[in-house]
């Protein structure tokens, strides 16, 4: 968490907790790609996966959700053609990791509010 | 200053404006790239844009591309933002007019430098782009200020006789304060002949020459007092104050005379020739200026008509030789 607070530089002098509404922005962002990506997973359509996937690198590095941003790079780069059951694999890890990470910037969410 | 933000991801968006903001910047937000063309084809458009380059519909190379190909005097300096870090891409996104590039996620640091940077060139484009502008107004001014000048002036360029505006002005006010004593004053209104034909034969700078040469013989046969002009083109006027109804023949004819010495000693190709009509002005004709010149055109068009009538070949109109053999010129009385 160590991005987040760095973020905190960013904090404007009055205003409510800048990094709470990041989180709040990535979740509603990351839970709609999320959902892109596997739409496009049921249509077999590669090239919306990657677009998905690309910009779920971006706001993870942004926000410093660092094992999120490399799934999504992986992802991206990943020519599935065929093998669309290998990219079930790496969708289902992403998945996991997205649940990984909400859990943890809920907390900390929470924590800042308290 | 103001700085447009294109970027489709809410977290880096809001991120980026935020530290902007923070900064002392006022941003402008936007999420797509035409939202970004539309902002920055304004009349106020910010002056630095930060554009992420992946977008949906228009990306940020092709927002790029259009602001140079279309808003080519525009200065607005742009910082791509790419996740890519390719060198290819960087290469094509610096091609399409991109000024420089930030790879996200941003370092903040980073970003601080390179926006000093950018500053400093919108800077240095506005402050020029103002002298330009400053310099172009103070020419048209200066053009302004000239014509001006050149219709307030009262002298004829070209001779250093009075002009149309000068001859009017002062005839006005030498007409009335002569009327007033009671003297007589000569009118002449004189006209070239053949203007054109020297013009067309030698070209306009020989039909200039033939002007001043005009206008030097007027000012050899009149008075330092006497009020000579050019009203335009062909045309003299002269007003001589103080000139009774004898002595107007005796100036007649000494015009006419230093016309056929010139026309002697010159060795151009065409000689030099007037048609003057002349009216006197007394206590008994109280016309106007205006009125006056009117008479004298008209008696100077009977003299250009009476002298074609004489010769086809009109537009060189000399003196018999027997005049020219006795050079008694007359002298005008002092007065």
């Amino acid at each position: 968490m160590d991005v987040l607070t760095s973020l905190e530089d960013a904090q404007p002098e009055e205003g409510s907790d800048l990094v709470v509404e990041l989180i709040d922005l990535y979740l509603i962002e990351a839970a709609r790609l999320m959902l892109a990506v596997h739409q496009a997973f049921d249509k077999k359509d590669q090239l919306s996966i990657r677009r998905a996937a690309h910009n779920l690198r971006g706001s993870s590095s942004s926000l410093g959700v660092r094992q999120m941003a490399l799934i999504c790079d992986e992802v991206e780069r990943t020519e599935f053609n065929d093998r669309f059951p290998i990219a079930a694999e790496v969708l289902s890890s992403m998945q996991d990791e997205f649940e990984r990470a909400r859990l943890v910037l809920l907390a900390e969410r929470q924590r800042r509010l308290a | 200053m103001r700085i447009l933000i294109a970027e489709d991801d809410p977290v880096s968006s809001r991120l980026l404006a935020t530290t902007l903001t923070k900064w002392g910047h006022e941003v402008v937000v936007t999420a797509t790239g035409l939202e970004a063309w539309a902002a920055l084809r304004e009349q106020d458009a910010p002056l630095l844009a930060i554009l992420d380059w992946m977008m949906p519909g228009m990306n940020g190379v092709e927002v790029c591309r259009k602001v140079r190909q279309e808003i080519s005097d525009s200065p607005i300096y742009i910082i791509l933002l790419t996740a890519l870090n390719r060198k290819e891409d960087l290469i094509q996104g610096l091609e399409a007019g991109a000024d420089d590039y930030l790879t996200k996620p941003f370092n903040r640091h980073e970003l601080r430098v390179r926006l000093k940077v950018g500053g400093r060139i919108v800077e240095l484009q506005s402050t020029l782009r103002e002298r330009v502008r400053e310099l172009e107004q103070a020419i048209v001014e200066r053009k302004r200020a000239e014509d001006e000048l050149r219709n307030l002036s009262l002298t004829d360029s070209l001779t250093g006789l009075y002009n149309h505006r000068g001859f009017f002005t002062l005839a006005d006010h030498q007409t009335k304060s002569a009327r007033r004593t009671g003297q007589s004053s000569l009118l002449i209104y004189a006209d070239m002949d053949g203007l054109k034909q020297i013009n067309d034969t030698f070209g306009h700078n020989e039909g200039s020459l033939a002007i001043a040469k005009t206008a030097e013989i007027l000012r050899l046969t009149f008075r330092d007092s006497d009020i000579l002009a050019r009203l335009g083109g062909d045309e003299f006027a002269i007003l001589a104050p103080a000139v009774s109804r004898q002595q107007t023949d005796t100036i007649i004819a000494r015009l006419r005379v230093n016309i056929a010495v010139h026309n002697l000693q010159a060795k151009q190709g065409y000689q030099l020739s007037l048609s003057v009509g002349a009216v006197v002005i007394d206590h008994r004709n109280g016309s106007s200026i205006e009125e006056l010149m009117v008479e004298a055109d008209r008696a100077m068009y009977a003299d250009k008509r009476s002298k074609r009538a004489k010769a086809s070949d009109i537009a060189i109109h000399e003196l018999p030789t027997r005049q020219l053999e006795a050079p008694k010129l007359p002298e005008l009385e002092p007065v």
